[in-house]
């Protein structure tokens, strides 16, 4: 079938004014935010903005019949290369318009929203109505979609006491490759609300999360709702010793009180906060707490301040330092690009008590390449944004995309730090991307073949995302040792 | 020092601010409780919605075109409606978040300006890129023809440009027959458009009533070029404000009142940025009519009787989000005494009318008519009137304001609304 029948096609799904294969209209897709999309921009054959799932399991049937590689693209601000081997004669779902909050279930304290909703709008809902989310969303929460957030696994605001989205997570609904609709969790049950997730039988829904849109397409997302914050309360403490800050960091992810945590190591410190670093300050720690009382609120906050004092933690304006991040939730990293650049992000996980190991080699890592990384003006800011019991390192790399220089030290660079950070430092990537994959699922072939196994049963012809998750292209490739 | 790039508007002087997009989305899908940003474009929401529609969308085009991977002479019909389907209101220049260091600790006040990527230069630098191949929409060429022909969008006579001024009931003074100090600048639409010409009447009724020495510049009034410049028609521009600066010299104005915040614009951040030396020669302050109205009532120069009723004011994009101008009119609305409302997108983020960066002359592909859903948003506040200071906001949401059902709104510019409270 040429693009013209093809186009014809998903004209009569979704109707003239929802379907481009216009030169000009997908190139406006040609690029994600990561450095894989800067290194080669590749346009889909044809853009689809469908409406609900019915038009989302047409475009699949249609998709699995012409055997046409299919993206689903959420806010398009995947940092970490989610998207498999870019196919110029595929189908890009831009997801977009399922957006809208469905509702709020007040018994089963529960919000159901389609899946390209943005965090923004569903925060913004939820509190109009008295709720709150634990999972608040990424950085990018202004931008990113819940149904992006959950395929590739995102980590954010209110991870260190609720975790990364897929733990607030109850049901999700899918369209699956061949086009049937799939709930995950107690939907299953045509009679149950949308409340449960580990019920039924195995759970389905963690298939899908960190699943890349490999297995499927998430149409529809559930999450657990927490009564609204009527109170805020925020810490800022400046330590002179990393042994310190370490233990800190430790003992306040060990009460799971905080709902935000930030460690601003060395070359972090210097670039958002450099007074700081002139006062001699080695790095600073910020907290957030919000509760639905304000008894709570002082209680949980007076519990982290004495952890901070106790460790030799100086207390610093809180307001300028910590209230902001808080405040201005999601809008943060997008002013740091303004600042210097392009960013590139190398967020990882790492053991709460092994994150100061782990900054300081990424920071020897960074100081080698200094001078290389001066001369083509790349800034560099490195940050520990905690999740439970665990440390999400982040370096973010600030570039001049039009500086072809620039861009190829900076993937040099990230690989070079994935392999220190994940291959050799034990971390793991909890969100998804080519970035990492050599050093996780590349070199685990058990893991491997189970979901080349998955993507074969589920996905027999390959449309969804193929080469996704480092699988390979040809599904009946054999896998390894 | 504004961050738009209000001169030499070639793609490749926007390289840096193109490349400096972070493809963050905020420009396409913001919705903020902080500031009750519920919507960012609303071109995105009322048409196909694909990316090219959006300022991310066209600094990937922008970007690709400056890479050679596109190519302007196979610029499609498809991508030039939604190029031109924009209308430059500006809302998503403000919600972009690459925001100027220097101005950080003013954060979350940041100017317009103080927005890194000129989204809207890097539009028009499109638009312009168009122009030059030949194929911008058969309506935009035909106002561009208009204006360099006939010297209004319309196309209509020069020599009508002044004639309805004749029929007000006292006299305006014009530049030839004897000096002033203030010239009131009319623009074309309000030249033209019996609609806009009422609000004129209004103004200079009130200045009249106020005793300030003006005057119009009648049949040698040219268009102040602001549409061609945000059309893409850079030369065409330049042609039009050297014509109006020879005008400004040889009366020797000392003030200038504009009727249209789209001239207002053009002369307070176009042609200084243009024409640097002789702008700053001419020394003349430029003001919008509803700032000089202000300080009239202020000053008691305009006496007002108290009214009744509930005014919602509707913010035009050029007045206020681009150049900061909320108050004034709110200030005259509320001092006639009637009761102001609010609708839920205001001030910063005002809903477009729908006629701003040549909106109201075309018509996209799939017709967003946003004049409907703005006057829906006025009547669903409960006022009885809604107020507006554009000429071009006025027919559009007048237009708007015929498919609403059983709204019974009026739609009155605020020098009428004065002047009907005037003693």
């Amino acid at each position: 079938m040429s693009n013209k029948d093809l186009f014809a096609k998903l004209e009569e799904i979704v109707g003239s004014k929802f379907v481009s294969d216009d030169k000009f209209i997908r190139w406006s897709y040609s690029m994600d935010s990561n450095i894989f999309d800067v290194l080669d921009p590749t346009p889909p054959a044809v853009v689809v903005r469908p409406c609900d799932p019915h038009e989302v399991s047409k475009i699949l049937q249609l998709a699995n019949k012409l055997k046409t590689p299919v993206y689903v693209r959420g806010g398009g601000t995947d940092g970490g290369g989610s998207r498999g081997t870019r196919v110029k004669e595929s189908i890009l779902i831009d997801i977009t318009r399922l957006n809208n909050v469905v509702g709020i279930d007040e018994s089963s304290q529960t919000v159901t929203a389609l899946a390209g909703t943005t965090w923004g709008r569903l925060n913004k809902e939820v509190e109009e109505k008295g709720w709150r989310l634990g999972y608040k969303g990424p950085y990018s929460g202004y931008g990113s979609t819940i149904g992006g957030s959950v395929a590739v696994q995102s980590n954010g605001y209110g991870s260190p006491r609720y975790g990364v989205v897929a733990e607030d997570l109850t049901n999700l609904q899918v369209v699956l490759p061949n086009g049937e609709i799939l709930e995950t969790g107690s939907a299953v049950n045509p009679s149950a609300k949308k409340f449960y997730r580990y019920c039924i039988g195995p759970d389905l829904t963690g298939i899908f999360v960190g699943s890349g849109g490999c297995f499927g397409v998430i149409t529809e997302v559930t999450l657990r709702l927490y009564p609204k914050a009527v109170d805020t309360a925020f810490g800022a403490y400046g330590f002179r010793n990393d042994n310190s800050t370490q233990k800190c960091y430790y003992e306040w992810l060990k009460t799971r009180e905080a709902d935000h945590v930030a460690w601003f190591a060395e070359d972090g410190l210097r670039v958002n906060s450099p007074e700081l670093t002139e006062q001699g300050y080695a790095s600073m720690l910020t907290f957030a707490v919000e509760d639905q009382t304000h008894e709570l609120v002082d209680a949980r906050a007076k519990l982290l301040r004495q952890i901070a004092e106790d460790q030799g933690g100086e207390n610093l304006d809180s307001n300028k330092y910590a209230k902001g991040d808080w405040d201005f939730k999601f809008e943060l990293l997008p002013r740091w690009a303004a600042k210097i650049g392009q960013w590139q992000w190398n967020c990882h996980m790492i053991p709460a008590g092994d994150a100061l190991m782990d900054l300081k080699s990424v920071l020897n890592l960074l100081k080698r390449h200094e001078a290389e990384l001066e001369k083509n003006g790349v800034t560099h800011s490195t940050v520990s944004i905690a999740h439970k019991n665990a440390g999400h390192v982040s370096t973010s790399m600030y570039y001049d995309q039009s500086n072809p220089d620039a861009v190829k030290l900076v993937k040099n660079l990230c690989d070079k730090y994935a392999e220190l950070s994940v291959g050799k430092n034990g971390g793991c990537n909890y969100w998804l991307g080519k970035i990492w994959y050599p050093y996780t699922i590349m070199r685990n072939p058990i893991y491997r073949r189970f979901l080349l196994s998955l993507k074969k049963a589920v996905d027999p012809n390959n449309v969804l995302n193929p080469g996704g998750l480092m699988l390979p292209t040809d599904l009946n490739e054999e896998v390894c040792q | 020092m504004t961050s738009r790039t209000r001169h030499g508007r070639r793609l490749e002087d926007f390289r840096r601010e193109i490349y400096l997009c972070s493809r963050c989305n905020y420009c396409r899908g913001m919705v903020r409780a902080r500031d009750a940003t519920d919507l960012v474009c609303p071109i995105r929401e009322n048409t196909g919605g694909f990316d090219a529609f959006t300022a991310r969308g066209r600094n990937m085009i922008a970007r690709g075109i400056l890479e050679g991977k596109l190519d302007p002479q196979e610029a499609t019909s498809e991508f030039v409606d939604a190029l031109f389907a924009c209308t430059l209101c500006g809302s998503c220049q403000e919600h972009c978040l690459s925001l100027d260091p220097d101005t950080w600790d003013l954060f979350p006040n940041n100017k317009f300006t103080d927005h890194k990527i000129d989204a809207l230069g890097i539009a028009e630098s499109l638009r312009g890129i168009i122009i030059e191949t030949g194929n911008p929409p058969p309506a935009i060429r035909q106002v561009l023809h208009n204006i360099q022909l006939h010297g209004n969008p319309e196309g209509k006579p020069r020599s009508k440009r002044e004639e309805f001024l004749e029929q007000l009931d006292f006299q305006v003074k014009k530049a030839c027959e004897g000096k002033c100090s203030s010239l009131l600048y009319l623009g074309s639409n309000a030249s033209y458009n019996q609609r806009d010409q009422k609000i004129v009447e209004a103004i200079a009724k009130l200045l009249h009533i106020a005793g300030v020495d003006f005057c119009v510049l009648g049949n040698e009034e040219e268009d102040s070029g602001s549409d061609p410049l945000r059309l893409g028609e850079e030369g065409l521009f330049e042609e039009l404000a050297t014509r109006n600066l020879a005008l400004f010299k040889k009366y020797g104005f000392k003030n200038i009142i504009c009727v249209s915040p789209h001239d207002y614009d053009a002369l307070i951040n176009d042609y200084p940025a243009f024409f640097e030396n002789e702008w700053g020669k001419l020394n003349i302050k430029v003001q919008h009519y509803t700032e000089v109205l202000a300080d009239l009532v202020k000053h008691g120069k305009l006496k007002v009787r108290k009214t009744s009723g509930t005014v919602v004011y509707h913010d035009p994009c050029y007045l206020g989000r681009i150049n900061g101008v909320y108050d004034a009119p709110r200030d005259i609305i509320k001092a006639t005494g009637a009761k102001l409302a609010e609708m839920r997108s205001s001030r910063r983020n005002s809903y477009c009318c729908g006629g701003g960066g040549g909106g109201v002359w075309y018509e996209a592909l799939h017709k967003p008519r946003l004049q409907n859903q703005r006057a829906k948003q006025a009547c669903d506040t409960g006022a009885e009137i809604l107020a507006v200071a554009c000429p071009i906001c006025a027919q559009m949401l007048e237009d708007g304001l015929t498919d609403s059902g059983n709204c019974r709104m009026q739609v009155l510019d605020v020098a009428e609304i004065l002047l009907n409270a005037c003693i």
